[in-house]
């Protein structure tokens, strides 16, 4: 008979062994007494264990829930949003003593952005065009660069997003300013660029800075820079036109012992560094009127606003399309993200069923299976059931 | 869109996500009393199992954000459970005592592996033997015997390696078997083990 396999017996019990050594271990209990006793006596505990009585007091589960409640509600109002607007009301004001200084101190404003700002000619174009950026048609190149930041923004965090604590305030402002209609004035724009340096310095520090967050474990820098965006143009997102860049990069979490993610985060992302420089690209050609603007609601916020919205029209529902598209693009949480593309194809073929129009069909499809050939699709099911109903 | 138990479940996660709190209150009272066993059985206190429970959800209801939602919620929030009661029996201030007395729950009506003044006896008896293992043993028995999460499930929850939790597991189960060991013929019978 082989040697006693007690130490073995424990994960042997949890299906933990690996193939040769369960074979083993199975292999020795058959023939010994000893440690099939053991093994039993492992088992026993274990049931026991689950046998155990929960004692808490009378009425004490019919509590609970409307405690953790009203703690969750008296927090939502006490803290969570304060910081965010606190970013980026002080973004603004730093723009905006900024902004006349370099003005004053820089007779060639044309030259500022290559001396200050890491912003690429190709944004600062972007921002020339004074026309609203333009709805998206089946086949423009604007989809296009719609459909690729997409994917670019959720490769950049799929489906899981690594864990993240950090506030992304000076790119918020930023793209408060980059969320406004293109066509700032020349000296806005190169003024906004101008403080995109400082503003990526300042966010770099605060990225270094755990205080006050260590304590919300899960929380992206896309959720709280989504809260202090302005509100994203209906048409498309600005986000994408202005630069085509990762404006968020969710960061590592911090605090690993309170709230240990559902999956692994294996997503190493971009430092603060890359998010100041997209941030001083995004700024690039608006109007100074617009910086500082007051945030835009929260993701959670506009989750539950776009959720509530009815299309009672095609153009409704291309409207919503659009929004929930701009809404996917400010990087919100995994989860919401995903809903978010879900509503996308659901408003896609909602205009179409509408309108009966071409145009509405072949996008609601392409919408549908761009979702569909994603990795991180939870809700393939609901999408291919949207999509059967196109037709050919 | 059928309304399968976990898509139910999902849609509530989802409109807890984006504030609705009612939608929370919902997924606290499913799981209230998975999340306040783990603690309890970890903590040993009513008092101290309370406050990790209540933690562990407000814990939750702030990471909800990054939780997975095609992923069961239970294993998840019962992590979070186990690492908020190991860092309270940690801290200087915690202090290892039994339950109070007369915290008792109306007694359950589901048969146990024992019968009758005999179980409570074992309870009694288990209870005591869980005394004896350090918190980090407690935690990894629970998780393992009580809530079924894999070996790298609980490795991930507490930051610790697999091996580790296979050492842990396989001494706590020892020293309760040696504590409980006139209570465990009856058990075994029930558990049924096959070699």
């Amino acid at each position: 008979m082989s040697p006693h396999v007690v130490e073995s017996l424990s994960a042997y019990l949890d299906g933990e062994l690996a193939a040769a050594e369960r074979q083993a271990v199975e292999s020795h209990l058959k023939l010994c007494d000893e440690c099939a006793r053991h093994l039993e006596a492992f088992a026993a505990v274990d049931e026991l264990a689950r046998a155990l009585p929960l004692e808490a007091p009378g009425g004490y589960f019919e509590a609970l829930p409307a405690r953790v409640r009203f703690k969750v509600a008296a927090r939502s109002r006490r803290a969570p949003r304060l910081p965010a607007w606190s970013w980026a009301v002080a973004a603004a004001l730093l723009v905006a003593v900024v902004t006349p200084v370099l003005l004053r101190q820089n007779p060639k404003p044309a030259e500022v952005p290559r001396a200050v700002a890491p912003a690429p000619a190709s944004a600062l174009d972007a921002a020339a065009p004074r026309e609203p950026l333009p709805t998206a048609g089946p086949a423009t190149v604007e989809a296009k660069q719609r459909a690729n930041a997409d994917d670019d923004l959720v490769r950049s965090a799929p489906g899981k997003l690594a864990r993240d604590t950090r506030p992304q305030a000076p790119a918020p402002a930023a793209l408060a300013a980059a969320q406004a209609p293109a066509g700032g004035s020349a000296q806005g724009a190169l003024a906004s660029n101008e403080a995109a340096a400082p503003l990526a310095k300042a966010e770099e520090a605060r990225a270094k800075d755990k205080e006050g967050f260590a304590q919300e474990p899960g929380r992206t820098p896309g959720t709280r820079a989504a809260r202090t965006l302005a509100t994203p143009p209906p048409e498309s997102s600005a986000l994408e036109g202005a630069a085509g860049q990762h404006l968020y990069e969710p960061k590592p979490e911090v605090d690993e012992a309170s709230a240990p993610a559902p999956a692994l985060q294996e997503d190493k992302v971009a430092d603060a560094k890359k998010t100041g420089a997209a941030a001083g690209a995004a700024t690039a050609g608006r109007r100074d009127a617009e910086v500082g603007r007051s945030e835009a609601p929260a993701p959670k916020l506009r989750f539950r606003d776009l959720r509530a919205a009815v299309a009672g029209n095609a153009e409704d529902a291309r409207r919503l399309r659009e929004q929930w598209r701009a809404f996917v693009a400010q990087a919100p949480p995994a989860n919401l993200a995903d809903e978010g593309r879900v509503r996308v194809v659901e408003m896609g073929v909602l205009a179409f069923r509408l309108s009966n129009e071409p145009a509405d069909q072949i996008l609601a499809k392409r919408d549908a299976e761009a979702y569909l050939r994603r990795d991180d699709a939870a809700q393939g099911n609901r999408v291919r059931a949207l999509l059967s109903t196109l037709g050919n | 869109m059928s309304l399968g138990n976990g898509q139910d479940e999902s849609g509530l996660l989802v409109r807890a996500c984006g504030g609705d709190v009612v939608a929370f209150e919902e997924v606290v009272r499913r799981y209230q009393r998975r999340v306040y066993g783990v603690a309890l059985r970890i903590v040993r206190r009513h008092d101290v199992a309370d406050d990790v429970t209540q933690d562990t959800f407000l814990r939750a209801h702030q990471a909800l954000s990054t939780f997975d939602i095609s992923r069961p919620f239970g294993p998840w929030v019962c992590r979070i459970a186990a690492n908020l009661a190991i860092n309270h029996v940690r801290s200087p201030e915690a202090r290892e005592e039994g339950l109070p007395e007369g915290h008792d729950e109306t007694p359950s009506s589901q048969e146990g592996p024992l019968g009758g003044v005999l179980e409570r006896e074992a309870h009694d008896q288990l209870k005591e033997a869980m005394a004896s293992l350090s918190a980090e043993q407690r935690a990894v028995f629970v998780l393992r015997a009580v809530e079924g999460l894999s070996y790298k499930e609980i490795a991930q929850a507490l930051g610790i390696s697999a091996g580790t939790v296979m050492s842990r597991l396989f001494r706590a189960r020892e020293r309760l078997v040696a504590a409980l060991g006139p209570y465990l013929g009856e058990a075994r019978k029930r558990a049924g083990v096959e070699p």
